[in-house]
């Protein structure tokens, strides 16, 4: 019974398209209408801006560490780690007051399965993800357009590419831990106060794990340490892992800072664990409750 | 033809049993009432009817097809708000309609045609927040009929208006019931109830007590006023009569309920209780008369 009652209607790819423009549609509605999304958004917006500017503006600024450093766009590497944190603020504000208030139950009696309900938050999620990135994106392009370095755009290089995917992944972490808080919370501030909270403990938490365990020689919790949620989504944002030119400088404050070495690859998939999990749960957690 | 069939219909949360074997019909064009105490178990059978709460027992068939299969397809022919109003507070009220509408398959036009027939019009573009209960109230009543949905089914809509608007919403809802529109309403307002309503159901600690149409559960028992000079004793020889139920005093009188309204055999029970009353007539009984007896003399303030 249980099972029948909580299923979606028929799964043709057709109501499937039509279902997702329609989740799509009132989620936009609803973002569009917060004034929180839109302050979120102009801060960040706003230190992406300054940064791509002032980096512009340097001399040499192809030495600096640009997260995409000489392709069509600039992204500063604050681009990433305030993006994380605008959107994972922003996505808990949002997704928080769903869960809570009763309009989850509405949003069911006017025709949406429980399932159906929460596909529209993960399109939340995805979306503003999508939004972030589009924002660093427009403001790196038009700052080669407007302040364009000496020798000319050059096109994406791999490691461009892989910069990108690196800071969507970094969102998609800091977007889903917000999530899973929001949707067990049910309360955007103090979704947010966990939130932060959570991120700050676990790097100060980081740092004294790294310092005992190069003490003792216990390469395992380096290792553990280098792929909790936080460090990950750091990593992952960081220009180093992309560009040769940076490597070596990284390996060294690495080494001294008794980091291990990641992979992109090791990252990428540990970013996609976390994403999968944080949504799994969130949806385990929403499940079990009646509206 | 039956829209909403129920049968031994069950909640069970854990040890505590909030409907026990509900079991009503809701015909086509009826405009049902569901009357209850507080924590009767109504909202948890509004909520079982419309797929938000799983039912542990029983069995529900709307529109002739048997639930939970039906319930996707039976949804596009509901409109229903249930408990409070359920609305986006930073939304205006026309933001608000548009995303039920958009769940619904609905236009623009509709919207403006809701927003009309509960006279929002001018309040549309106001964020929700900051409408009145009142207001509320009628927005949820827009909501529900975006859809043009065969059966409306509304949680307490009398809650928080003014008599002006508790006219205007029993009017509409009227005027939806004359356009073979069948309503399912729970409501605490009793004698809108019976005013609005052709049927009623009335539920206590979570089973049906008694159901069927307001002018029969009205007419089922009959009141009596009866006064004597010593009400003491006419209270204790009410009370010693087999008949007679729900025996209180009341001013200068004792009110009783007669099962089969025979009152020359009251008069003749008085007599034999050397009681010959000053007045004995029956009263006409109001379903808040019937409600209160049926569930133990709750009080208005209880009833919701």
């Amino acid at each position: 019974m249980n099972r029948a009652w909580e299923s979606a209607p028929t799964k043709d790819a057709g109501r499937t398209r039509s279902l997702a423009r329609i989740l799509a549609r009132s989620e936009a509605l609803k973002a569009r209408k917060r004034l929180a999304v839109w302050i979120l958004f102009g801060i960040y917006a706003g230190a992406v801006a300054l940064t791509t500017i002032l980096i512009a503006k340097l001399p040499g600024f192809d030495e600096l560490p640009l997260v995409t450093a000489r392709g069509w766009t600039r992204i500063p590497v604050s681009a990433p780690s305030i993006g994380a944190l605008c959107l994972g603020v922003g996505l808990a504000l949002l997704v928080a007051p769903e869960f809570r208030w009763r309009t989850a139950r509405q949003n069911v009696i006017d025709g949406l399965s429980k399932s159906e309900f929460f596909a529209g938050k993960l399109l939340l999620w995805a979306g503003l993800v999508a939004a972030a990135l589009a924002v660093a994106w427009a403001l790196g392009a038009a700052s080669m357009l407007a302040l364009p370095p000496e020798d000319g755009p050059v096109a994406p290089t791999r490691a461009d590419l892989k910069a990108w995917t690196g800071f969507a992944l970094a969102l998609g972490v800091w977007g889903g831990a917000a999530f899973l808080l929001a949707s067990v919370v049910r309360s955007g501030g103090p979704a947010v106060g966990v939130l932060l909270g959570f991120f700050f403990l676990e790097s100060m938490g980081a740092v004294a794990v790294r310092a005992i365990a190069t003490m003792r020689g216990w390469d395992f919790a380096l290792s553990v340490v280098d792929y909790s949620p936080g460090v990950v989504a750091d990593t992952l944002g960081a220009p180093w892992l992309y560009y040769d030119s940076l490597a070596l400088m990284s390996a060294m404050q690495r080494a001294t800072a008794g980091r291990s070495d990641a992979s992109f690859e090791a990252l990428a998939v540990a970013a996609l664990a976390y994403i999968a999990a944080f949504a799994a749960l969130s949806y385990a957690n929403f499940r079990k409750r009646d509206l | 033809m039956a829209i909403i069939e129920a049968r031994a219909l069950t909640k069970r949360y854990k040890d505590v049993v909030a409907v026990d074997q509900a079991t009503f019909d809701v015909e086509q064009g009826q405009v049902f009432g569901f009357l209850g105490p507080n924590g009767s178990g109504k909202t948890t059978t509004l909520g079982m009817l419309l797929g938000i709460v799983q039912p542990t027992g029983g069995s529900f068939r709307l529109f002739g097809a048997s639930a939970p299969k039906s319930l996707v397809a039976a949804r596009a022919r509901i409109g229903a708000t249930l408990e409070t109003p359920n609305f986006y507070p930073y939304l205006s009220g026309r933001d608000n309609l548009r995303v039920s509408a958009n769940l619904k398959g609905v236009g623009p036009e509709r919207i403006k045609e809701c927003l009309r027939l509960v006279g929002l019009t001018t309040r549309a573009k106001h964020r929700f927040k900051t409408y009145s209960l009142g207001m509320k109230q009628r927005l949820a009543l827009a909501a529900a009929m975006l859809n043009d949905p065969d059966l409306i089914m509304l949680d307490e809509p009398g809650n928080g208006l003014d008599p002006q608007g508790m006219t205007a919403i029993r009017e509409l809802i009227l005027r939806l019931a004359d356009q073979g529109k069948t309503i399912f309403l729970s409501s605490h307002l009793l004698w809108e109830v019976e005013r609005t309503c052709t049927h009623v159901a009335i539920i206590r600690d979570g089973q049906i007590i008694a159901t069927g149409a307001v002018k029969d559960i009205v007419a089922g028992a009959t009141r009596v006023a009866v006064k004597s000079d010593d009400l003491e004793q006419l209270r204790l020889a009410l009370e010693d009569y087999a008949d007679a139920s729900d025996v209180r005093v009341r001013g200068d009188a004792v009110v009783a309920t007669l099962a089969t309204g025979e009152l020359g055999n009251l008069s003749g029970h008085l007599a034999q209780h050397g009681i010959h009353p000053s007045h004995l007539a029956a009263e006409h009984r109001s379903l808040e008369d019937v409600f209160m007896q049926m569930t133990g003399g709750a009080t208005l303030e209880n009833i919701s």
